[in-house]
């Protein structure tokens, strides 16, 4: 056992010599851990964190090494520092969980272990840590045995954060859903409220959507859709309205399909999509009164942040404006795949050339987002030797992201969940060579 | 059927398969299978999870729930990546010309398989 983790040791270290600034320390990190060499361990972490320090991962192994030598007020920091970069890292939360139950800290833990089942609510091995947490803390004794806190009071790193988590326990069962911080299950309630547009009971529809929006207002997604639903009742209104006139019988109306719906709201994103052209300002149509009026919050957010047209006027350092304008005319040949969303043109300082975009997707901010993205991509295929990086496509539960160099830039795709992959990509080939074309 | 079988299986039952490997969200593979021993799947694991991190991020930015799956084609090789789980992935190299449909398919049928090991 020992001799095998030591071999591992060996290559891994041997590997690390070939490319001394890969992200190969931390298997490294963990082998000598392994093997039970915990000096070793941290050194090795600890250095390659000096080159690489938002490397999470790293502080993850780092935080286990310290917790496994019973370093705890280490692996707190440590762990502590992910937890507040990605704070829905299952893993951490396991881990710090398990570092406040040996440090006796049981609201600490409770929270943590909570967390967890938030996350995954089947994790059967959490929920009985849960309980155990729950009963120590609950035991009158607990107290007296939690000497730590006026000295966690004193340590640096965000014991508010904790302060607030745990709430008087009551029931000694464990409840992790209620308990928990509930998130909203974002996903399915958009179904319920996508299945509410079809039925179009739009006002069920957007009271669903705004409750999302209400708990996370950077949901670009969602707003869109409300903006969207609120398109539709207008449409519907109008269509209504007009209804005696122009058709005495009601049959067409009544036929008044998901599928109508789905075309409105295609129409609804492509009108939205292209937002600078006067014709085409959707929102601003005589109809947009009450949305807008509805979706002040979200609008006022994006409308104060700087627009990807101040931006554009950064990267117009670099870009003539007007090639811009024609990578944006590029751009609009994308917005006919079915399900896409939006595409834009960034600089690796994340600035943004060109876009056709909603209104309600900031720019500004997902050019920093993506940049980093791109940065961090390349960086990888650059220490595995795996020459230019050219694509990469992100699938998740309801859409698609992918992105693409393209000479001195990058393409970035947002797709919805009804996006034609295959059509996408078609259209991208000659997309990237007209984006060539302009650029050269 | 264990972890190296399994990933094995993987491999042999794709075109242009390279090597596969079941990694931890902290980078650390829990196994491995390389079929050519130049491409080091450690190290892309190591490498490639801060890739997944990112995505899951993006992903959230912009409303589209889980991440599921990340594809990553360099000039080289493409890289797949399925999450397992919570905490894992599994990833599968392959050759340019390599069976990227099938990789998918085999990634996704073996996926049940390893989260029952996990």
């Amino acid at each position: 056992m020992a001799y095998d983790a030591m071999a591992e040791v060996e290559e891994l270290k041997k590997k690390l010599a070939q490319n001394p600034d890969s992200l190969i320390f931390v298997p490294l990190a963990d082998a000598y851990r392994k093997a039970g060499q915990f000096q070793e361990a941290i050194d090795v972490c600890k250095k390659g964190l000096e080159k690489h320090p938002a490397y999470m991962s790293a502080r993850v192994v780092l935080g286990r090494i310290y917790g496994e030598k019973n370093m705890l007020e280490e692996a707190v920091v440590e762990l502590q520092k992910v937890e507040k970069a990605d704070v829905d890292n299952i893993m951490v939360h396991s881990m710090l969980g398990n570092v406040y139950l040996k440090k006796k800290m049981y609201a600490e833990a409770v929270s943590q272990f909570q967390r967890v089942l938030a996350l995954n609510p089947d994790d059967t091995e959490t929920q009985e840590k849960l309980e155990e947490a729950l009963a120590a803390k609950q035991e009158p004794s607990a107290k007296a045995a939690e000497p730590a806190k006026p000295a966690e009071a004193a340590k640096p790193a965000e014991p508010a954060k904790h302060a607030e988590a745990p709430k008087p326990q009551t029931a000694p069962k464990a409840e992790p859903e209620k308990a928990a911080d509930p998130k909203p299950d974002v996903q399915k309630n958009m179904k319920v409220a996508e299945l509410y547009t079809k039925k179009e009971e739009f006002d069920k529809a957007i009271e669903i959507y705004k409750e999302i929006l209400d708990r996370d207002q950077e949901n670009i997604i969602v707003s869109q859709r409300l903006r969207e639903v609120y398109d539709l009742k207008e449409k519907k209104v109008m269509k209504d309205k007009a209804k005696p006139a122009e058709q005495p019988n009601k049959i067409d109306l009544d036929k008044f399909t998901t599928e109508d719906i789905l075309g409105l709201m295609k129409e609804a994103v492509e009108n939205d999509s292209v937002d600078d052209k006067p014709q085409a300002q959707y929102v601003k149509q005589p109809e947009a009164e009450k949305p807008a009026a509805e979706v002040k919050k979200t609008e006022a957010k994006a409308l104060a942040e700087p627009r990807h047209e101040d931006r554009a006027e950064t990267a117009a350092a670099k870009i003539d404006p007007e090639k811009g304008k024609q990578l944006e005319k590029v751009l609009m040949d994308l917005s006919n795949v079915d399900g896409m969303v939006g595409s834009f043109f960034l600089l690796r300082d994340g600035s943004i050339v060109a876009s056709v975009l909603p209104k309600s997707i900031n720019a500004g901010e997902i050019g920093k987002l993506i940049a980093s993205i791109v940065e961090k991509t390349e960086e990888s295929v650059k220490n595995m030797n795996q020459g230019k990086l050219n694509q990469v496509v992100i699938s998740s539960e309801t859409g698609q992201l992918l992105f693409t160099e393209v000479l001195n830039g990058v393409l970035f795709m947002i797709g919805n969940e009804q996006i034609n992959v295959g059509k996408m990509r078609l259209i991208l080939k000659d997309v990237i060579d007209n984006i060539k074309r302009v650029l050269a | 059927m264990d972890f190296k079988s399994l990933l094995q299986k993987i491999v042999e039952n794709v075109d242009g398969a390279i090597g596969a490997a079941v990694i931890g969200e902290d980078g650390i593979a829990i196994d491995k299978f390389s079929a050519k021993s130049e491409f080091d799947i450690t190290a892309a694991g190591a490498e490639y999870s801060t890739i997944i991190s990112s995505a899951r991020k993006a992903s959230t930015s912009f409303g589209l729930g889980k991440t599921n799956e990340v594809l990553i084609s360099t000039e080289k090789a493409t890289m797949i990546m399925m999450v397992v789980g919570t905490s894992y992935f599994v990833t599968l190299a392959l050759s340019l010309d390599g069976n990227l449909g099938r990789g998918r398919l085999e990634l996704k049928k073996a996926i049940p398989e390893l989260e029952k090991l996990l």
